[in-house]
């Protein structure tokens, strides 16, 4: 049993606890840098999965996401990972990349991202508004990429959340599902980087918690360096411990 | 002795997992009657193989040397029989942060006391 309303007084109570209004749209990266303890990992987790929560003692947890997924979708997961972390009773999930699908828990976790990155109330005045300007009795799909840009999730958690509402029919939700959105959105003067993976590079990553811990760790003389760099290289952090091939810091 | 228990506690663990013998055979690349003889106690596994297996199920190296594992706390989205080797080496990378964050917050608790 899925309890849609209760999933969406959890996001909104998630949005208030971290310290987000009860509408805007939600840049969920930095928000998960704020948050004490969690250590976020850039992973290439392959074409099945898309994140992974591991929950430690003493507020020490660890979220990865799939990082050949496009940004909306990463956005979506980091979300998804959320409830795992604070509403699910379960240690470690290792979550699928098919939307609404598998458990019980899985699919919990999936409506409760869509409420929490896009609120009821604001994606509804949003919707109608839209659908007022365009004079048409539905949401074109012009309209879907200005909602998917707005609130920064990707197309596919779009189609899905306005499937249940009065404004986009089944057929049409159907048909805009598998549409490849990129160019379109393009065209209408938006940056596609919602629709793309993390440049290659950055596809290995680790920020937060865990690079905290081991220069704390080192710069108080409990590990040696030799260990302090086997901790940054398991978390791919080759350019903490050989440094970066950039042009160097630009300061503005 | 140290074989039988570490063996008990790949199986509670891969089962606990969903995982088979033969993804764990793939895993590591040995063949599966070497996994069924680990968990048998009949054989040991080199250091290597027990770290490899430590992170895939997210416990330590001494925690699987101990009788009776805790059964680790992995809930998969799907049975872990359906995960690729490239899946398997992805989890066990991740789970390997965890680990060595769970250390690290050891490490600097015990250095307050």
């Amino acid at each position: 049993m899925i309890d849609y309303a209760g999933l969406m007084t959890k996001a909104a109570m998630l949005r208030k606890k971290l310290g987000e209004d009860s509408d805007s749209p939600i840049d969920v990266f930095a928000l998960a840098q704020r948050i004490e303890g969690l250590s976020l990992v850039y992973y290439p987790l392959g074409e099945n999965l898309s994140g992974m929560c591991i929950k430690g003692q003493g507020e020490n947890n660890v979220v990865a996401i799939n990082s050949t997924m496009t940004q909306g979708r990463q956005r979506f997961t980091l979300a998804h990972e959320f409830y795992h972390l604070y509403f699910d009773e379960n240690m470690v999930a290792v979550c699928e990349k098919n939307l609404y699908s598998g458990k019980d828990v899985e699919k919990s976790a999936d409506l409760f991202a869509s409420y929490f990155l896009m609120p009821e109330a604001a994606l509804l005045i949003m919707a109608k508004t839209l659908i007022k300007n365009s004079q048409k009795q539905q949401l074109t799909l012009e309209d879907l990429i200005h909602i998917e840009q707005y609130f920064g999730v990707s197309h596919q958690a779009i189609v899905y959340r306005l499937r249940f509402t009065p404004y986009l029919e089944q057929s049409k939700a159907d048909l805009f599902f598998n549409v490849f959105v990129r160019s379109r959105a393009e065209f209408l003067g938006y940056s596609s980087d919602l629709y793309k993976a993390l440049p290659i590079e950055k596809q290995y990553m680790t920020y937060g918690h865990y690079i905290k811990q081991a220069e704390q760790l080192f710069s108080k003389g409990l590990i040696s360096t030799g260990k302090y760099e086997q901790l940054l290289l398991d978390a791919f952090r080759t350019d903490l411990v050989y440094g970066e091939e950039e042009d160097g810091d630009v300061i503005d | 002795m140290t074989n039988i228990i570490i063996g008990e506690n790949i199986r509670t663990l891969r089962e606990n997992a969903g995982f088979t013998q033969t993804n764990l055979a793939l895993f590591l690349g040995v063949d599966q009657s070497l996994i069924t003889r680990i968990e048998k106690g009949e054989r040991s596994l080199s250091t290597d193989m027990l770290e490899k297996l430590a992170s895939l199920f997210g416990v330590t190296v001494e925690q699987m040397e101990k009788p009776s594992v805790t059964i680790s706390k992995l809930s998969f989205a799907f049975r872990g029989s359906k995960f690729t080797v490239a899946e398997m080496e992805a989890i066990a990378a991740i789970n390997k942060i965890a680990l060595n964050s769970e250390f690290m917050r050891t490490i600097l608790e015990e250095s307050k006391e």
